[in-house]
């Protein structure tokens, strides 16, 4: 019998169709395995409390996500999370993880969510760590949030992290033509929200992609070119269930999206109420590091760069990465940008 | 095995120039002032038709007996409430002990461990212990105020009042 070789190339183009074809077959990877302790919950949120391994500074960082998807992303797995970078640098961290709102919610606010939830979080998050001051670092959405609690905060926040964070929402280059008829109100949503009283995971997932990419195979083509690299399938299997796991938006706080920051523009001409009181970002008085990404279709970095011409604290940094909007990689240490910047301005234990 | 990998290297980077170019002519496509706007006015069309049909579902409820999404929404609410009316009694405590120079689940903050090369910190710190103090007290006879209005509100506490001022 003659043994037919196969060539090398067709072997290893099979392995790669195996792995990829086998991958539906195998458990999804953990995802958040930094030991973590819910110090405070409310609602559907949950505050909790990552120790640092060695304690090496006074100021504690409390870190906001998003509204619509979840905070998986900031602890993926270990040797690529944030919390993890963070927590072997010697910071306390704190996640404010807003959960995922049901029909019951569909009235929270974002001002609701900034006095009821990441105030009283932040206030929590004092008590418990015994710490003076306090870091707060929002991201996306989460840090147009924090940007107008720091606005309004009697907390004594130290610093202030935005990253890829919208503040000037007149910049946004996609589909003007609906931003446009949104303005003047010949398109409006108000009461079919009013009805289904949160905007449904599903719906916010695909709002996001037809922004950025309706057409979605390029993730798939690059799995197909490492399916035989097992790290990289379970990284990418990790990412793509964070990206795949938004969660429902409450009607109010989309109300309030489109309307005061979308169509009014209120946080960067300073109209923005909580509750009565204006959100004005001359009135931050942190120090602040603004972070923007290159490539990120999302929220370029003309939504965000505004920030720091109406910011008026003296301490304001702008770094521009070369990335994209969430597809960062940390191994296990602080990304640079943050640690040329924090430890400095986070009391260190002496 | 390189020109393999290279085969998949160039069908990733021609995939996603195909990607861009499909997802920018998709875009551009859908964005169009009239179609924005005649999705608006269909939506606006089913509300009157969803309205009438939860309003008959809740009807329905009344003679089927079963719970309607609102019904769970409410006991949801309440439960928000009560959540909320311990999380203050929580916070209370925790003020009333931290005053009395006592310690509970942590420790104040902003009180003890200052930045002494921070002003603008001790500042903040200032204006929030001062707020906190003066808030406690007011917070607290609020804080029964209003338990006392919403337990006057209940319909056990006017039968056992009304008992008690019968009897």
């Amino acid at each position: 019998m003659v043994k037919r070789k196969v060539p090398k190339n067709q072997s290893e183009s099979k392995t790669k169709w195996q792995h990829l074809l086998n991958i539906p077959n195998q458990p999804l990877p953990e995802m958040g395995l930094t030991p973590k302790i819910a110090v405070w919950k409310k609602n559907k949120s949950t505050l909790w409390f990552y120790p640092s391994a060695q304690k090496k500074y006074e100021v504690p960082v409390f870190l906001i996500y998003s509204l619509i998807n979840t905070p998986l992303i900031l602890d993926l797995s270990p040797g690529n999370s944030l919390i993890e970078s963070f927590v072997n640098e010697g910071f306390d961290v704190y996640l404010l993880d807003f959960g995922s709102p049901g029909f019951e919610d569909g009235d929270i606010s974002i001002e609701d969510y900034i006095v009821d939830y990441i105030q009283k979080g932040v206030q929590r998050a004092l008590r418990h760590s015994g710490a003076s001051e306090i870091t707060v670092m929002g991201f996306c959405l989460g840090g147009t949030i924090a940007a107008i609690y720091a606005a309004i905060a009697d907390e004594p926040i130290k610093n202030l992290i935005l990253s890829v964070t919208p503040v000037d929402f007149s910049a946004s280059e996609f589909f003007d033509q609906w931003q446009e008829a949104l303005k003047e109100g010949t398109a409006d949503f108000d009461e079919t929200i009013d009805i289904y009283q949160t905007i449904p995971a599903s719906a916010v997932k695909y709002g996001i992609r037809l922004i950025t990419s309706p057409v979605y195979i390029s993730p798939y083509l690059s799995l197909l070119n490492q399916a035989d690299d097992e790290k990289y399938v379970q990284n990418w299997r990790r990412f793509n269930a964070w990206a795949n796991g938004h969660v429902p938006l409450s009607g109010a706080a989309a109300k309030q999206i489109t309307k005061d920051l979308l169509i009014k523009n209120s946080l960067v001409n300073g109209s923005f109420k909580v509750r009565g009181k204006k959100a004005k970002l001359s009135k931050i008085d942190a120090s602040v590091l603004v972070i923007a990404s290159k490539y990120d279709r999302l929220v370029p970095q003309e939504m965000i760069y505004p920030v720091m011409e109406h910011l008026t604290c003296k301490d304001k940094t702008y770094n521009l990465l070369k990335s994209g909007h969430a597809a960062k990689q940390y191994s296990g240490v602080l990304p640079y940008y943050l640690k040329e910047w924090l430890p400095g301005r986070s009391s260190p234990i002496q | 095995m390189a020109e393999k990998s290279n085969f998949y290297k160039g069908l990733k980077l021609l995939g996603t120039q195909k990607e861009q170019q499909l997802n920018s002519k998709i875009q551009n496509l859908l964005n169009n002032r009239e179609l924005i706007e005649r999705v608006s006015d269909n939506a606006q069309m089913q509300v009157p038709r969803i309205n009438s049909l939860q309003e008959a579902s809740e009807r329905m409820s009344i003679i089927m007996n079963y719970p309607t999404k609102k019904d769970v929404a409410s006991l949801a609410k309440l439960v928000i409430q009560l959540e909320e009316k311990i999380d203050g009694l929580e916070e209370l405590v925790s003020i009333l002990v931290e005053n009395r120079g006592g310690n509970v689940g942590g420790n104040s903050s902003i009180r003890n461990k200052g930045n002494a090369n921070s002003s603008r910190s001790i500042k903040k710190k200032s204006r929030l212990a001062s707020n906190e103090k003066e808030g406690s007290k007011k917070r607290i006879s609020d804080f029964l105020n209003n338990s006392l209005l919403l337990s006057s509100q209940l319909p056990e506490f006017n039968s056992v009042r009304q008992e008690n001022s019968n009897g």
